[in-house]
């Protein structure tokens, strides 16, 4: 079910990135792209009845740690991407003055 | 333990955030021009080694394989390696002067170490022995590459980066879901261990589905055809110099990654097979072919017609890996090789000659041969190494090519590389037309400094050699492939 869930969030966001003209809303759109493969990767990394994996006394069944460090490590190349996208866009506002990417003057 | 591996990736990086504190844009040309001819070096040791001794494994703070990171240089990785730093060192040479005028001056050094830091991530991609640290270099590289684009003197080389970072982030998210499958199967994200676990289990679907996700990220990044638009924009609008760079390694590191996951990781293509997914992507790559080399002739855009080029010149390269017997796999890496030297050389002198034009249409070339007699000489052999001339190294891979696919199942795919070869011809003609037999006056070229000269004529020198004595490309794709497919189930 959860699996499910989450590649409907997938097509979303690959839907917005096709659909959308507006470059930030495009930005948007790979965001949530990006989220559902690393809510994918949390979904792998739960075991049943499992604990979070931190160091306690109690409960000796937990979830899978690594899935958590690659994603954080996805997480950074996502922010860097996305801030990139962001400084791109604004230099594209400043030479075009639009962020409609039908509105380009023909490239 | 040979330190080799980590110092590949290591020392540059290290330059990058002195590059940074320094900020002066001829300092830091010179350290970076530096630091490209030590990584050079270090790499011909590494080969040298490797040769030696045979597989160098380093695992990364002293953690064995599968709980670690490894970095692993074997011979294929070794010749690809050498091929991307040889690529960056004679641009880097020959790209000053270039760079100078082409970028926004305040912008210079960033230029630079975006530029390192692009090749720390091919290097990256090429040794590591991890798959998720494949995907994490393979990022690096991406975010450099996507910078690198956007300094283009064109007013669309923005958009241009723009789409291309929109394209490249979905494909490196399908990689990110496909390594996620394989993880979630496996319990593994080392290569060598994912290798083992594939031989001794029924490969099930959804590991296909990942090796297929795998496949698509790698051809959107790598421009296989019919993911390679983003391409023909990207040359035709960044700065030319980065071009030339482009052409003869980013390209190639896709090439690279296929390999691996198949070769390495799949141990065979068998998987493939059994959903006919062989047959689709040789159907796929022989109109890929046809397409872009009939685009290639219809062009009036220099950088867009090599763009074609370049694209037909992959597709051949996806069909001999396809055809997956021993010598087609030889064919495929010899091409590779002389393919990137024969494409960067172009793109070297185009650059170099129209250095104050973004756009470059065929008919700017028009009596040039009285102008440049060195350059246009060297442009002469290096396109006639693109049409596979016997004498230039580009007749080596087309013959390797055709005979090992006339040895196949597949002995018709020959007919159609000869005569796309022979369609190769007609655009290839029609610039060499223009470049001796037009007279016109022609104000659009500047002056050429007889360094920017050395780094084209050692890659035309190269091509003509590489078409005389195989010994190097031939030789090592043959110990390559022997090793390959000693381990492969057929």
């Amino acid at each position: 079910m959860l699996f499910v869930l989450d590649v409907i969030l997938l097509l979303i966001g690959l839907f917005i990135i096709i659909r959308e003209t507006n470059l930030i809303k495009k930005v948007i759109g790979l965001n949530i792209f990006q989220s559902s493969v690393f809510i994918f990767y949390l979904i792998i990394s739960k075991v049943e009845d499992g604990v979070p994996p931190i160091l306690m006394e109690t409960g000796d069944i937990y979830s899978n740690p690594l899935p958590h460090v690659l994603i954080l490590t996805a997480i950074v190349v996502s922010i860097a991407t996305t801030s990139l996208a962001l400084a791109l866009i604004v230099s594209i506002k400043k030479e075009h003055k639009t962020i409609e990417e039908d509105e380009f003057d023909e490239i | 333990m040979s330190q080799l591996p980590i110092l590949i990736i290591v020392l540059p990086l290290l330059m990058v955030p002195i590059c940074l504190f320094i900020r002066h844009k001829d300092y830091v040309y010179t350290l970076s021009l530096g630091i490209s001819f030590v990584s050079l070096i270090l790499v011909c040791f590494l080969f040298y080694e490797v040769n030696i001794y045979g597989t160098i494994l380093y695992e990364l703070g002293g953690w064995q394989a599968p709980v670690g990171i490894r970095l692993q240089a074997d011979l294929l990785s070794c010749y690809f390696l050498l091929l991307i730093n040889f690529m960056s060192f004679i641009c880097m040479l020959s790209g000053k002067e270039i760079v100078a005028k082409q970028i926004n001056s305040q912008n210079i050094y960033l230029f630079y170490i975006a530029w390192l830091l692009c090749n720390i991530g091919f290097s990256g991609i090429i040794l590591t022995n991890d798959i998720f640290n494949l995907f994490v270099f393979l990022e690096i590289s991406s975010l450099s590459t996507y910078f690198l684009i956007s300094q283009g003197m064109h007013k669309g080389s923005n958009i241009v980066a723009l789409q291309y970072l929109f394209v490249g982030s979905i494909g490196a998210v399908f990689i990110l879901l496909g390594i996620g499958i394989i993880y979630a199967h496996l319990g593994t994200l080392n290569m060598t261990d994912i290798s083992e676990k594939f031989m001794h289990i029924e490969i099930p679907r959804s590991l296909i589905f990942s090796i297929g996700l795998l496949i698509i990220g790698v051809a959107i990044k790598s421009a296989i055809f019919p993911l390679h638009t983003w391409l023909i924009r990207t040359y035709a609008y960044s700065p030319s110099i980065i071009v030339a760079y482009f052409a003869g390694t980013s390209t190639k590191v896709g090439i690279y990654i296929l390999i691996r996951v198949f070769l390495d990781i799949l141990n065979s293509i068998n998987p493939l097979e059994e959903y006919s997914l062989i047959q689709l992507i040789l159907f796929i790559s022989v109109i890929g072919v046809l397409l872009s080399t009939t685009y290639a002739i219809k062009q009036v855009d220099l950088k867009k017609m090599l763009a074609f080029s370049s694209i037909a010149q992959l597709s051949y390269i996806v069909i001999a890996l396809m055809v997956f017997t021993n010598e087609s796999v030889i064919a495929s890496l010899v091409h590779v090789f002389n393919h990137s030297i024969i494409k960067t050389g172009l793109f070297l002198i185009i650059a170099t000659i129209f250095v104050t034009n973004q756009q470059v249409e065929t008919n700017d070339l028009a009596g040039l041969g009285k102008k440049y007699p060195y350059m246009m000489s060297a442009f002469v052999i290096l396109s006639f190494g693109l049409i596979g001339i016997p004498l230039t190294s580009g007749f080596i891979s087309k013959w390797y090519l055709v005979t090992s696919i006339l040895d196949s199942n597949f002995w018709y795919l020959s007919i159609i590389v000869l005569l796309t070869s022979f369609m190769t011809l007609f655009y290839i003609w029609k610039l060499i037309e223009k470049i001796y037999f037009v007279q016109t006056n022609n104000t659009k070229t500047g002056s050429v400094l007889v360094h920017q000269g050395l780094g084209v004529f050692v890659l035309a020198a190269l091509t003509l050699y590489l078409g005389i004595d195989t010994t190097f490309t031939v030789g090592v794709s043959e110990n390559i492939t022997n090793i390959i497919f000693s381990g492969v189930t057929k």
